[in-house]
């Protein structure tokens, strides 16, 4: 067989494969756009009802989010029961956070969680609300942190330390106290000052606040961590300090004093320490 | 070669300066120069009595065609095959094809590249054991912020009849909050878990939370 006669069978094979190849992601792209269609169609909503809820639903979805996203949310609320209009709203705190461009998926993620548990819808738009204008908080702290020197080597990074810094927030850690972390941060050391650092700093600082420490004693506690060069995971080991503190019997604050005596001294108990052999051994594994 | 030889290739040629000459003739002062001399000038006079046959205009190329093939090496072949110049033969249909193909591709990876799994990815995934003693209860369900909170997707089981339900979940590094459902319709945390925050509903959360080389065991 000549070449000429060759050229169109490897076309048309080419033209068959690749239709072929695309076949499927054409029946999923098709099937994902008439997700929320089918979610109205078959749900117990009267017209008006779903005329109202389909208007907010495609406004979510032409600001971008997954309409496979905006089509379970809807299907949540109409298997709970939700009432168009308190649907709607839900739809709109999520619409909001995504204008606002805001990590929309924590936001989402509340509203889900709120109709699992069968919240009334009220109190699922207030804790949502609460949510965007904490992530809201938190973008402009994050923002101050990279004027000041926090270096973001993804932008993932500085999305995951919006989300920490917010949930930060909402454990009743201040903004101020965020500030004096991330100052301390972009203070590190040249390679050390990262907004993966900061994330982490922020995320303990969290946890020892729900540990019972006072947000400043908490924030300093982690601060001086961060003075004495603990890397991302020897400040989750302040953690498991601050317990260990509580399990002797020491009220948070003592036991936050003490971790950041031992940080000031260089001595951490979950340092490898020498035997008198001179053997670097590990120091029994904390009880969790 | 030696410089009376490099002299006497100029002096054969006719291209010495004066100088060179002066310097050839002093070297001829050596007995040895005078032999070398005289042997060009046998071989001379011998060329000059040889009989001399005519050269075919194609001579050059005949001796090329003679010679063995040069190996070049293979990277140079893909090269020079890469930039030698080609003719492009199309038709229509061919180009309709294409384009065909261009067009749907980009909603091909779309599509494909859709939200990932929890348990998919680059990082590696620790294996999490929650546990829930609910004794009488028929039915626990793990729910959580890894699976969406859907109530009746993750199931654990009560293998020991006594009521101690208990599941594994493999879970990328990251913090995740959760609880767990018993028949149902009853929330309840897990008391044993580390960490627990609000949820801003009035409830608490279990929250564990996977470092970046740790498995955890999160229950009893």
């Amino acid at each position: 067989m000549t070449a000429r006669k060759r050229a169109p069978r490897v076309m048309l094979t080419a033209l068959v494969a690749g239709l072929a190849l695309n076949g499927v992601a054409i029946a999923q792209e098709t099937a994902n756009q008439g997700e929320l269609a089918r979610t109205l169609e078959t749900a117990d909503l009267s017209s008006e009802a779903k005329a109202l809820v389909r208007h907010k639903a495609l406004e979510a979805v032409h600001l971008g989010l997954a309409e496979g996203e905006v089509a379970e949310l809807v299907q949540r609320g109409v298997d709970r029961g939700v009432p168009a209009g308190e649907l709607t709203r839900l739809l709109e705190v999520v619409t909001e956070a995504k204008r606002q461009d805001l990590p929309v998926g924590r936001v989402l993620d509340k509203v889900k969680e709120g109709l699992a548990k069968r919240v009334p819808p009220e109190r699922i738009v207030n804790a949502a609300s609460r949510m965007s204008s904490e992530l809201a908080t938190a973008r402009d702290l994050i923002r101050q942190a990279e004027r000041e020197g926090v270096r973001v080597a993804k932008a993932r990074q500085r999305e995951k330390a919006i989300e920490a810094v917010a949930e930060a927030l909402g454990q009743g850690v201040p903004p101020s106290e965020v500030a004096k972390l991330s100052r301390k941060v972009a203070g590190a050391a040249p390679r050390a000052g990262t907004m993966s650092l900061l994330d982490e700093g922020v995320e303990i600082a969290a946890d020892l606040v729900s540990m019972g420490l006072s947000p400043p004693d908490a924030t300093e506690t982690v601060a001086e961590g961060i003075s004495q060069g603990l890397g991302r995971r020897d400040l989750n080991r302040l953690r498991e300090g601050l317990a260990r503190e509580l399990k002797r019997g020491a009220s948070a604050e003592e036991g936050a004093q003490q971790l950041r005596e031992q940080l000031r001294s260089g001595r951490r108990e979950d340092r490898p320490r020498r035997n008198d052999a001179g053997d670097r051994r590990k120091p029994a594994e904390l009880v969790r | 070669m030696t410089r009376f030889e490099e002299l006497l290739e100029g002096h054969l040629a006719g291209e010495l300066a004066p100088e060179e000459e002066r310097e050839f003739t002093a070297l001829l002062a050596q007995a040895e120069n005078r032999r070398t001399l005289m042997a060009h000038q046998t071989t001379a006079v011998l060329l000059q009595g040889v009989r001399r046959l005519p050269l075919s205009p194609s001579f050059t190329e005949e001796v090329l065609a003679g010679l063995p093939e040069p190996r070049s090496p293979q990277w140079a072949k893909v090269w020079d095959s890469l930039w030698a110049p080609r003719a492009l033969r199309w038709n229509l249909a061919s180009a309709l094809a294409v384009i065909l193909v261009l067009a749907v591709t980009p909603l091909a990876w779309r599509a494909l590249s859709g939200p990932r799994a929890i348990l998919t990815g680059r990082q590696p995934a620790a294996v999490v054991r929650f546990t829930l003693h609910a004794p009488g209860a028929e039915r626990v369900s793990l729910v959580g912020d890894f699976n969406g909170w859907r109530s009746d997707e993750i199931l654990l089981s009560d293998t020991t009849g006594q009521g101690y339900f208990s599941g594994a979940l493999p879970l990328k590094p990251g913090r995740y909050a959760y609880m767990f459902v018993i028949d149902g319709t009853k929330w309840v945390t897990d008391p044993t878990a580390e960490d627990h925050r609000d949820d801003g509903f009035g409830n608490k959360n279990a929250v564990v939370t996977i470092n970046e080389t740790e498995q955890v065991d999160d229950g009893t």
